[in-house]
């Protein structure tokens, strides 16, 4: 048995099985629960490459399968990456039926998940670009809703998502010409700029991210939560894993000044934008951009600590996403337009939703003792040793978020009722406490998270 | 070959291109495949756009047939057609699905495309050295690039959106495929044509859902 069996195509497969009992919502949560967290515990506690005993019976978990010629390898440096994505797919479809989205997230959740890992795991680099494509195509159907035309935002992610393709196949096969020849200077520089633009329409990189918040704000919020979770993650990994490939790239003096400019400026605009946005539901994809934005620094700093930094930051980002997610989804489900003018009130009614929304911002923002601190402290405490002016920048982006917090605090805490009420169901209100816990949890003991997590982070990509 | 300005460089590599071409014919498909871009960015009847689009497609395997095996141009031309058909019977359910434009649009996307035509024809002898790959590919390749990305830019209804990035894809393969001989990545991209014409349709028809339910 090989791991890209069991974590690419065993998925891919059920997601097929599951298509077809789309009028069987309860069974196809569950199942898409427990698989998620039977392959999450078994991408943590089996060791690659070696024999899983079932009582009497030894079977070899190979890391590498060949299909047409071509390598799938999922091994020991891919487990921290299968965790957390079966971890985040057991959440997301865990809180489904709360969140009220279609039965047809978790077949399609699953098939978007399995060919998102296929783009991580194959060899040569170039396919990943096809597969992202392919995972970008599966996406389509969740987006839409019946009887209403596709929005704008939708259409931009796929076409912005699709300018990526070419770009990272052309850029990747210069590369490879390029293996032949490594003094070729020019063919290099060619090389770098256009797998630098098509890794700049993948995570929504300044300026070619004004897709992020049309599509938060066109589909359900508990989707849009799941696909920029999901992917900027996923296409990130393929970044750090060509750069870490490539000495010349990763020893070259303009990379560590670029990345850290371009996360600068991804932190203070979108920041500004933030601040003036009165759209909820596009505050969530300025979330995802500034979370970008903090991961282009981690990398830039080329470092053991910003390598780390980067990983352990998933998990709150992801935390984060959740929370708001549901929250946003609980109040669209429940008819309140997502612009701030109709949401006076609304912490009087739906007051969980409400209030784990604002800590979920406050942790994307990286306020004290909630998930976002500690990575965001780490993180400018390394930068300022080499960039004080850009720290400077960051934090102002930083504080600009801040004053979307404090407008969203004052519209929803408005007295409009007398009375307070709790509109939110057991079930959500369960998840969204448990969401918010684990955040301060995560702010307030980040070493019990990174002490479990340890195992796990071997062979992280170099930088340096 | 340089890109100067003055007015008369640009004429210079403008006869450069056609006396570089392998065969002075190709410029037949090359000129239909400029007017069948034409038609496609003025028309707002799904006929004319559908054939303009099989004209850029059928122009396009004029050329390439002279440089690649007849199979491997003949894949390509079949997926560009079948995403066509997939395309066009979810329209062909619904004809008012293109909105019309008015005569300054017209004159506007026109003017558009061709300065877009025009700046990458004069880059095309020099992409074509670069790579090493016959003009007349370069050419039709960039032209089609060209044209997807001002379609990309400018329309916004979704079949329109849908055709570009089919169009935009087979002007890369045009490039990509006569250096990448791979048949795995070449089946792969043939894949995701049919993957975006297949989710195209699924777009359109889910605008009706409810119409038809």
């Amino acid at each position: 048995m090989t791991t890209p069996a069991i974590f690419i195509f065993f998925p891919l497969i059920l997601s097929l099985i599951l298509y077809f009992f789309e009028k069987k919502p309860s069974m196809n949560r569950t199942v898409g629960v427990i698989v998620s967290i039977l392959l999450m515990l078994f991408a943590y506690f089996q060791k690659f490459g070696a024999v899983w005993k079932i009582g009497p019976v030894s079977i070899e978990i190979n890391t590498t399968m060949n299909v047409m010629g071509r390598s799938f390898i999922l091994a020991n440096q891919d487990k921290y990456f299968l965790v957390l994505v079966y971890f985040f797919a057991a959440l997301w479809f865990g809180a489904a039926r709360a969140a009220g989205v279609p039965a047809r997230f978790i077949p399609f959740g699953l098939a978007i998940i399995s060919v998102l890992t296929a783009a991580l795991a194959v060899e040569p680099f170039i396919y990943s670009a096809i597969l992202v494509e392919i995972a970008v195509l599966i996406t389509i159907p969740l987006l839409l809703k019946p009887g209403i035309p596709a929005g704008k935002g939708v259409l931009r992610f796929l076409v912005f998502q699709s300018l990526a393709m070419p770009l990272v196949l052309f850029g990747g096969w210069l590369l490879g010409g390029i293996q032949a020849s490594p003094s070729d200077a020019a063919r290099q520089l060619q090389a770098v700029v256009f797998l630098a633009i098509g890794f700049s329409f993948w995570l929504a990189v300044f300026p070619f991210h004004s897709w992020v918040p049309q599509l938060s704000a066109d589909i359900h919020p508990y989707i849009s939560g799941f696909l920029l979770g999901l992917f900027p993650l996923v296409t990130l990994l393929i970044m750090l894993d060509f750069i870490s490939g490539l000495v010349w790239l990763r020893e070259s003096i303009y990379l560590q000044p670029s990345l850290r400019l371009v996360g600068s400026i991804m932190i203070v605009t979108t920041g500004i934008w933030a601040a003036i946005e009165k759209d909820t539901r596009r505050l969530l994809g300025y979330a995802v951009l500034l979370e970008s934005g903090f991961a282009l620094i981690a990398v830039s700093m080329q470092s053991e600590m910003g390598v780390l930094s980067l990983f352990i930051s998933f998990i709150p980002r992801i935390g984060a996403l959740a929370v708001m997610s549901l929250a946003l989804a609980i109040l669209t489900n429940k008819g309140f337009p997502s612009n701030l003018d109709h949401l006076s009130g609304v912490a009087r009614r739906y007051p969980i939703a409400a209030f784990a929304f604002v800590i979920a911002l406050l942790s994307i923002i990286g306020c004290p003792l909630l998930g976002g601190f500690p990575i965001r402290l780490e993180l400018l405490k390394q930068m300022q040793t080499i960039d004080i002016g850009g720290t400077i920048w960051v934090f102002v982006g930083m504080m600009a978020l801040c004053i979307a917090f404090f407008r969203v605090l004052q519209t929803i805490t408005q007295p409009v009722v007398e009375h307070w009420s709790i509109g939110e169901t057991p079930i959500q209100t369960i998840f969204l406490v448990f969401g918010v816990a684990a955040l301060l949890l995560f702010g307030l003991l980040p070493h019990l998270f990174t002490g479990l997590l340890q195992p796990l982070f071997e062979n992280l990509p170099i930088l340096r | 070959m340089g890109f100067h300005f003055p007015g008369i460089d640009f004429i210079c590599i403008n006869w450069r291109i056609c006396i570089i071409m392998d065969h002075w014919i190709n410029l037949i498909p090359a000129v239909i495949l400029v007017s069948a871009a034409i038609v496609v960015t003025i028309s707002s009847d799904w006929r004319f756009i559908f054939a303009g689009y099989t004209a850029i497609y059928v122009s396009a395997f004029m050329i390439v047939i002279q440089y690649w095996s007849f199979g491997f141009s003949l894949v390509k031309l079949i997926t560009g057609l079948m995403s066509l058909v997939v395309l066009g019977i979810s329209v062909r359910a619904h004809p008012a699905y293109i909105p019309g434009k008015s005569w300054s649009q017209k004159i506007f996307h026109v003017i558009a495309l061709l300065l877009v035509l025009v700046l990458l024809g004069l880059s095309s002898t020099r992409i074509s050295n670069f790579l090493s790959i016959p003009t007349e590919i370069v050419l039709s390749s960039l032209a089609i690039i060209g044209f997807s990305l001002v379609q990309l830019g400018m329309m916004q209804d979704h079949l329109r959106i849908f055709l570009s990035i089919l169009v935009l894809f087979f002007g890369f393969e045009l490039i990509f495929s006569a250096n990448e001989s791979s048949l795995l990545v070449n089946g792969l991209l043939s894949a995701v044509c049919l993957l975006v014409a297949f989710m195209g349709s699924v777009v359109i028809q889910n605008e009706y859902e409810n119409d038809e339910a």
